[in-house]
């Protein structure tokens, strides 16, 4: 009798120290670390089902002292928390005065973590922070409102450095002498461009049927930059040195259609190994900029 | 039937295990896991450490381009007041032209932490929380950093105006599959090289440890043939030094062992041969007497005497023979005891006194000084006697036979000196050998074994003693003895 009352008052113990984390839908919520130079993304389950409960209670386990030493509440104690409204897919957030004595930077942490924290919820898109009653100003510029998307996370590399793109290919048709159009939202590390992506989705080749591979599959990209519009490519030997079954003119354009569909770039201009002064398959010189072909797609 | 079955089917494992067991005892075997084993160990951690070093070096370099690019394009925002004066000048297409030359990815973020400028686009008015940044707006100095787990490289440097206000930071990004791709170059090098580096040797390793124990194994069968029997086999030598050294050595024993079997044979056949000539004597003896006829009593008289004096001849070579066979046997079985050396030879030579009267040879002994030494009296005895029998047997009559004796503080001294017929040259090795006569003839007559040197050397070894001869034919012989006083069991 006394281990079981034991054991029930030990559990209800660690129910109470560890508040905020009760069974139900897993939230998550940041600190930050010692120096307030990042945010540091921890977990807590929730039960309760309106939103407004849930920010409410975001709120307080974000102000809550962390037990390792190096998580630190990212919001001063002298700001006051805000007060919560939500309509729809909007949420409004209402400080006072207090929240202007934050310096610039701790601000800009505090106000990333609440919008992330906020949007993370399925119904909420977009945040506004108001202090007094106005719109929150920063720098003498309204902040206005703001959505997930504004705030990039580096740390967290993850989830919130793969980025997806939407891009536009084209690879060729069974009998290689015309063009097929492709779209596909390709996911990619932040820090690939978006020309490299799609050389080398061309490269890799189609993954469906009816498309064919318009590049030998052991190209290296040696290089790719874009400036003031032209997009200058530079690949390994195989390009020329290997043979794709499609017509000569097919794997110039299936590159400079899909990069030409890209924004920002105009033209294209090929170079093998450096060397920008070769004839493709001795029938194309590659010594000129291509730009967009649309006679060789097939409609 | 089942049960049969499974016993047999357990034997059959067991066999199997036991099979597994004597290959894996095989030295080519251990031999070949271990080496390749080292082999492939050392192609391994070489390639690894190599491929480590390198992709460090090329990280390194890596970076420094990078943080060259970032610091380079930051460095041209102090030729202006501040950031929109900047992008009015074209700073932004720049910042392009700077991306696309070192193919790295720039933004521009402002002390609100918002990205001005992206080269790559996508994060343009957003607001960036990078700790990087952060801290350089803290502590202004540059920040590069290598996330190896994203293959991340990226770099932060703080941009001053032209009043060197820090007014925003400029971050570089690296492209990190460019790291990768050389990488996935340099693994595909790897694997490639290790497949053929690592097939090349398996395979010369195992042409080369099967030449090697094949002529190994070839050389124990021809030593398992020689141990089922044919001892008249030798190892080739070849020339490899171990096996040459092996061989020769090896066939030394064989040499040895053979030597020993015929010297033994020698000995039999030379027994047989000793003990049948007495018995062939008794037997013509007998044999005339038997002849049916009837002869004078004198006859069998003598003739019975000559039977009894073969007799006693035969005796003393089989005695002979025994205490030869019983010392080889017992070398450890000597009874040593404080003897006066003096008191013994006299003994001895008064003993030998009326053989030698008969012959008129003069027997003198001379001693030096007294001593004792610890010896087998009863053995010692028996070298002193035949000695001087021998001294006195093949000596003219009247002649002398000294006899001497000396010590010092380590060995006392014997010399039997002789006047007698002497000994040829060519014979001198071998008198020691066992049953060796100088003069068949005349030793039969003088009633000599062939054993006596035999048995004399043979004592004297026991007391790690030493005997030498000198003799001049019709001149004369002298043998020394040469004892220790105390006997050492073991002598080194």
């Amino acid at each position: 009798m006394k281990k079981i009352t034991g054991m029930i008052l030990i559990a209800t113990m660690l129910i109470n120290l560890v508040a905020c984390q009760t069974s139900g839908s897993s939230y998550f919520y940041y600190y930050t670390n010692t120096s307030c130079v990042e945010l540091i993304k921890k977990e807590t389950k929730l039960k309760t089902d309106s939103n407004e409960e849930i920010i409410k209670a975001l709120i307080d386990c974000m102000g809550t002292k962390s037990s390792d030493k190096k998580e630190c509440v990212i919001k001063p104690d002298y700001v006051t928390d805000p007060t919560v409204s939500i309509s729809n897919d909007y949420c409004l957030l209402d400080f006072d005065s207090s929240y202007y004595q934050m310096d610039s930077y701790t601000e800009v942490l505090y106000r990333a973590a609440m919008v992330k924290e906020i949007t993370q919820l399925k119904d909420i898109e977009y945040v506004e922070f108001n202090v007094d009653g106005e719109d929150l100003v920063k720098n003498n510029k309204e902040v206005g409102v703001m959505t997930a998307s504004d705030f990039v996370d580096d740390a967290n590399n993850g989830d919130d450095s793969v980025e997806w793109t939407n891009v536009t290919l084209y690879f060729a048709t069974k009998s290689g002498d015309k063009l097929i159009r492709y779209n596909r939202t390709l996911s990619h590390s932040s820090n690939v461009s978006a020309e490299k992506l799609v050389i080398e989705t061309l490269i890799k080749g189609p993954t469906q049927a009816g498309f064919y591979r318009t590049l030998p599959s052991d190209v290296r990209v040696l290089s790719v930059s874009v400036i003031d519009g032209i997009c200058y490519l530079n690949l390994s030997s195989e390009f020329v040195d290997e043979m794709v079954n499609v017509t000569s003119e097919i794997p110039i354009y299936s590159i400079t259609n899909s990069l030409c569909s890209l924004e920002g770039i105009d033209a294209v201009r090929i170079l093998v190994n450096g060397d920008s002064s070769i004839s493709f398959r001795e029938s194309i010189s590659l010594d000129t900029e291509f730009e967009f072909n649309e006679s060789l797609i097939n409609e | 039937m089942v049960k049969v079955r499974r016993k047999r089917k357990k034997i059959s494992i067991t066999k199997i295990r036991k099979r597994l067991v004597a290959f894996f005892k095989r030295l080519s075997v251990i031999e070949y896991i271990f080496i390749s084993l080292i082999s492939c160990g050392t192609l391994f951690l070489a390639t690894f450490v190599i491929d480590k070093a390198y992709y460090d070096a090329l990280v390194d370099k890596y970076i420094s381009n990078l943080q060259n690019t970032t610091v380079i394009a930051a460095a041209e925002y102090s030729n202006y007041a501040s950031l929109e004066d900047a992008v009015e000048s074209g700073m932004n297409n720049r910042l392009n032209v700077a991306s696309a030359i070192g193919n790295v990815r720039l933004r521009l973020v402002n002390s609100n932490l918002e990205v001005t400028w992206d080269t790559y686009g996508t994060d343009t008015s957003k607001t960036l929380i990078n700790s990087k940044i952060l801290q350089i707006f803290q502590n202004e100095k540059t920040i590069s950093e290598f996330d190896k787990e994203n293959g991340k490289v990226e770099t932060a440097t703080p941009v001053y105006n032209s009043s060197d206000e820090l007014i925003a930071v400029l971050i570089g990004d690296l492209d990190e599959s460019e790291v990768a791709d050389v990488f996935e170059y340099v693994d595909d090098i790897d694997f490639a090289l290790h497949i053929i580096l690592v097939t090349v040797l398996l395979v010369i390793l195992f042409i080369n440890i099967h030449l090697i124990y094949k002529k190994l194994n070839k050389k124990l069968d021809l030593v398992a043939d020689i141990a089922q029997g044919h001892t008249d086999r030798r190892l080739p030598e070849g020339k490899l030094t171990e096996y040459k050294r092996f061989a020769s050595d090896f066939n030394k024993i064989l040499d040895a062992a053979s030597k020993v079997d015929d010297s033994r044979s020698e000995f039999v056949s030379n027994v047989s041969h000793e003990l049948k000539t007495p018995i062939t004597s008794i037997k013509v003896l007998a044999d005339s007497l038997n002849t049916g006829e009837d002869f004078p009593i004198e006859v069998y008289k003598e003739f019975m005497a000559d039977i009894v004096t073969e007799i006693d001849r035969e005796s003393k070579i089989i005695d002979d023979l025994l205490a030869l066979v019983r010392m080889d046997k017992s070398a450890s079985a000597l009874n040593i005891t404080a003897v006066n050396m003096n008191e013994m030879l006299e003994l001895v030579l008064r003993r030998l006194q009326p053989i030698a009267k008969k012959k008129n040879i003069d027997v003198l002994f001379e001693s030096f000084r007294p001593v004792i030494a610890n010896i087998d009296e009863v053995k010692m005895t028996r070298v002193i006697t035949n000695l001087v029998e021998n001294a006195i047997k093949y000596n003219e009559s009247n002649g002398w036979v000294h006899v001497s004796l000396n010590a010092d503080h380590q060995y006392f001294y014997i010399k039997v000196e002789d006047s007698g017929m002497g000994i040829p040259k060519e014979s001198q090795d071998k008198v020691f050998d066992r049953f060796y006569r100088v003069d068949k003839a005349r030793s039969r007559q003088t009633g000599g074994t062939g054993l006596g040197l035999s048995i004399v050397k043979n004592i004297i070894l026991m007391h790690h003693g030493t005997i030498k001869l000198h003799s001049e034919e019709d001149v004369g012989t002298v043998f020394t003895i040469r004892v220790p006083i105390n006997y050492v069991k073991e002598v080194k």
